[in-house]
């Protein structure tokens, strides 16, 4: 085998060995969502703020906490969570992140907590805007701002953790998503998009041996 | 094609013009039939001619680009299949403009209607397309009462009768060529989603036309080992973000083509002069680009430049007849240009359009917008006001953008995947470099073109800066993503090409090979992530 096949081959197996490794692996599962019946700007921020909301519980396993926060470039934003004055767990995303949903990462944790109060922070220094959204609440119930002053109603949370399915066992699941709201109804889609991919990883490799000395 | 081979494919064109110019004219009194016939036949044999060389030209294409545009049209057809409808940036606008022309023949007028038709509303909603976009926690229509609301809002579309104009919001501004030869596709029938996938289907073909003019850049721009070109076409045609955008209905995917055409053709006419058929094709690949995106008009001022250092040589060398070449192009590209320009001013209207607000300056001072053009792309030097704060812009919008940032820019990598394309990156980045110094000679007789390269990319790294300082501090970096940059894809072509010949004889081939291997890696885990995000 000439320099070219070996490393064409050990570059195909090690695809081969990361897709099978990927698929293996758990699909990250919503835990427990803020029981919010509408999706609405709550505030609007321009400069670094905190907004802390109380009545929150956190789920055992939870690793990651999703906020609906969104921003085109987005600042670093900390999220901590406290049981009374007791910080049980927080987490940190940097800059730079885009959309309107952003997902801190957190240590695993170990037990569930109920009443908890989940603080948000967001360093911003004068320049884009960040909106965060929820749903429209009565003040008493609502998130505070960092100056105590109640926001227009209550953040969108969710809690995130590992799922117990891998994405193999979610394969005909998601093979029966891809057949709806597509040009080609059914099985097909997942048909051909599976045949398409072996066309290119095919033609691609022919070439390289071919071209390649 | 060489401009020997050139000349010989036009030299019995030449002589048998010439013989028939040479015949004396027929008879007065030769049957008019016959003297139509005789009239009809010159240019029907210089059509023949045409086509000949035409076949010629293709033919002398080498197999290995073909098969690397093959590849690039295969992955934007997957991307197409893959990615839910509606989950590009801007392509119901896209669509809607496509549509009107289609039906109506007139262009959108901002403003003028509502900003979608009737039947693209109620597909939109059927497919809860709004409440998919920007929001990774929802996910496609999963049901089979969902899918049965989205056939009935298909059959209720009627598009023949829906002639009401639609103002198309974001894409009226575009200028008609791309959104016109879409009107073809969309013709073809079908309901609204079998339109969309054709004419999706047609940016895919747009796509395989990039990666076969990169490949062709990259042969005529590094022309010393040729195993190295299918390197840079190949890697391209794997690149998941062309496959993304050229899977969609966006005029990005005919501007990345075009572009890469202009490329090849001022590579072409560095390697071997400015002839007058390079100089008409320098002109109408300008004219055509103009005609398909406004963001071609930064690559403008790098194409001038080249026209004009490419007649000065020709001037030099070829005395009028190189000056002739100069005019030609110069006249191609330049005279529509002006008169529309012309028109526009004379109606007390910008003469550009929104790229004459898109360079002006809204706020601040000339120095202020440069400041700020300048940390888009780089870190701040000392001196400049921070309009960045906390943002590594190269490395955060442009970098993890080009690893991955699909669907309405809401599905990116996790964050260790961006951390970790670092590694390879760093490599190709070093063997480039490598390549660079080792051939310093050889690219110091070619600084004139490189310089054209460097004013191209600037010119576009500019302009998409001055737009996105129109909205800031409102949004940081509006016009920070990398789709804006894939104009500039034969560059990133060269790179890979240096990369892999700067691994030296021995290894360069091997380094190649994996280059490739990574874009596909790239290109499959790309999708995956879509797949993940929207079904899974």
């Amino acid at each position: 085998m000439s320099r070219v096949q070996v490393a064409l081959a050990a570059g195909l197996a090690l695809i081969v060995v990361a897709v099978v490794a990927t698929l293996s692996t758990a699909r990250a599962v919503v835990a427990r969502t803020s029981p919010l019946p509408a999706k609405e700007q709550i505030a609007i921020t321009e400069h670094s703020a905190t907004a802390c909301q109380a009545g929150e519980a956190l789920p055992g396993g939870t690793s990651a906490i999703r906020l609906s926060l969104a921003a085109f470039t987005g600042p670093r934003a900390t999220v901590r969570i406290y049981s009374g004055s007791h910080l049980v767990v927080q987490g940190e995303r940097g800059t730079g992140w885009t959309g309107s949903v952003l997902t801190i990462p957190v240590r695993p944790l170990a037990r569930s907590y109920a009443d908890v109060r989940v603080c948000v922070s967001i360093d911003l220094a004068g320049d884009e805007r960040v909106e965060i959204f929820g749903t429209h609440t009565k003040p008493s119930v609502a998130a505070l701002a960092g100056n105590g002053q109640a926001l227009k109603g209550r953040m969108q949370i969710e809690d995130m953790r590992p799922g117990s399915r891998t994405w193999w066992s979610l394969a005909a699941l998601v093979a029966r998503h891809m057949g709806f709201g597509n040009f080609a109804g059914g099985a097909w889609n997942v048909v051909l998009v599976l045949a398409l991919v072996v066309a290119i990883a095919a033609v691609s490799s022919r070439l390289i041996l071919r071209e390649l000395p | 094609m060489s401009k020997r081979s050139t000349t010989k494919a036009r030299t019995p064109a030449s002589k048998t013009n010439g013989s028939r110019a040479a015949r004396p004219p027929a008879p007065r009194a030769q049957p008019a039939p016959r003297r139509q016939a005789g009239r009809q036949a010159a240019p029907r044999a210089e059509r023949a001619r045409s086509w000949l060389g035409l076949r010629a030209a293709l033919r002398r294409i080498p197999r290995a680009a073909w098969v690397c545009a093959l590849v690039a049209v295969l992955n934007a057809a997957c991307w197409s299949i893959l990615t839910p409808p509606f989950q590009v940036p801007d392509e119901p606008n896209h669509f809607a403009y496509v549509k009107q022309l289609a039906l109506t023949g007139h262009l959108p007028k901002p403003g003028v209607g509502p900003e979608f038709s009737n039947e693209e509303v109620r597909v939109i909603d059927a497919l809860h397309a709004y409440e998919i976009r920007e929001q990774q926690e929802n996910r496609t229509i999963t049901t089979r009462s969902q899918q049965n609301a989205l056939q009935r809002a298909l059959q209720e579309g009627e598009p023949s009768s829906e002639r009401a104009p639609v103002s198309t919001g974001v894409a009226a501004s575009q200028p008609p060529l791309y959104y016109a030869l879409e009107a073809v596709p969309y013709s073809l029938g079908g309901n609204l989603l079998d339109r969309l996938e054709l004419m999706r289907l047609f940016s895919a073909l747009l796509g395989g036309l990039t990666a076969l003019f990169v490949f062709l850049f990259v042969r005529e721009a590094l022309p010393g080992a040729p195993w190295a070109w299918t390197v840079g076409g190949l890697s391209i045609a794997l690149f998941p973000l062309l496959g993304f955008m050229s899977g969609a209905v966006n005029p990005d995917a005919m501007l990345f083509a075009v572009s890469a055409a202009m490329f090849y053709c001022l590579a072409r006419a560095f390697q071997r002069g400015l002839t007058a058929g390079m100089a008409v094709a320098l002109g109408a690949l300008t004219l055509i680009g103009l005609a398909t995106k406004l963001n071609f008009i930064g690559l403008v001022p790098g194409v001038f430049l080249g026209i004009l250092i490419l007649g000065v040589r020709a001037g030099r060398s070829h005395g009028r007849a190189g000056y002739r070449s100069l005019g030609i192009a110069l006249a191609v590209a330049g005279s529509p240009v002006a008169v529309y320009a012309a028109i526009r001013l004379a109606s007390h209207r910008s003469a550009f359009g929104i790229v004459s607000s898109g360079v002006a300056l809204t706020h601040g001072s000339l120095l202020k917008e440069l400041a700020y053009i300048w940390q888009l792309y780089l870190p701040r030097v000392p001196g400049m006001s921070n309009y960045f704060h906390g943002v590594f812009t190269a490395r955060q919008i442009w970098f993890d953008g080009f690893v991955g940032l699909y669907g309405w820019l809401d599905t990116p990598f996790p964050a260790w995947v961006e951390t970790l394309a670092l590694i390879p990156a760093a490599l190709i980045a070093i063997l480039s470099i490598r390549a660079i110094v080792s051939s310093r000679a050889a690219l110091r007789a070619r600084l004139a073109e490189l310089a054209v390269y460097v004013v191209m990319g600037v010119g576009l790294l500019g302009l998409i800066g001055a737009d996105s300082y129109l909205v800031f501090p409102t949004l940081n970096a509006e016009f920070g993503q990398v789709r804006y940059l894939l104009p500039l894809l034969p560059l990133l072509g060269a790179v890979l090409v240096l990369a892999a010949r700067g691994a030296g004889r021995r290894w360069g081939p091997v380094a190649g090979a994996l280059v490739v291997v990574l874009f596909l890696a790239h290109d499959i885990f790309s999708q995956l992530q879509v797949l993940a995000r929207f079904y899974g």
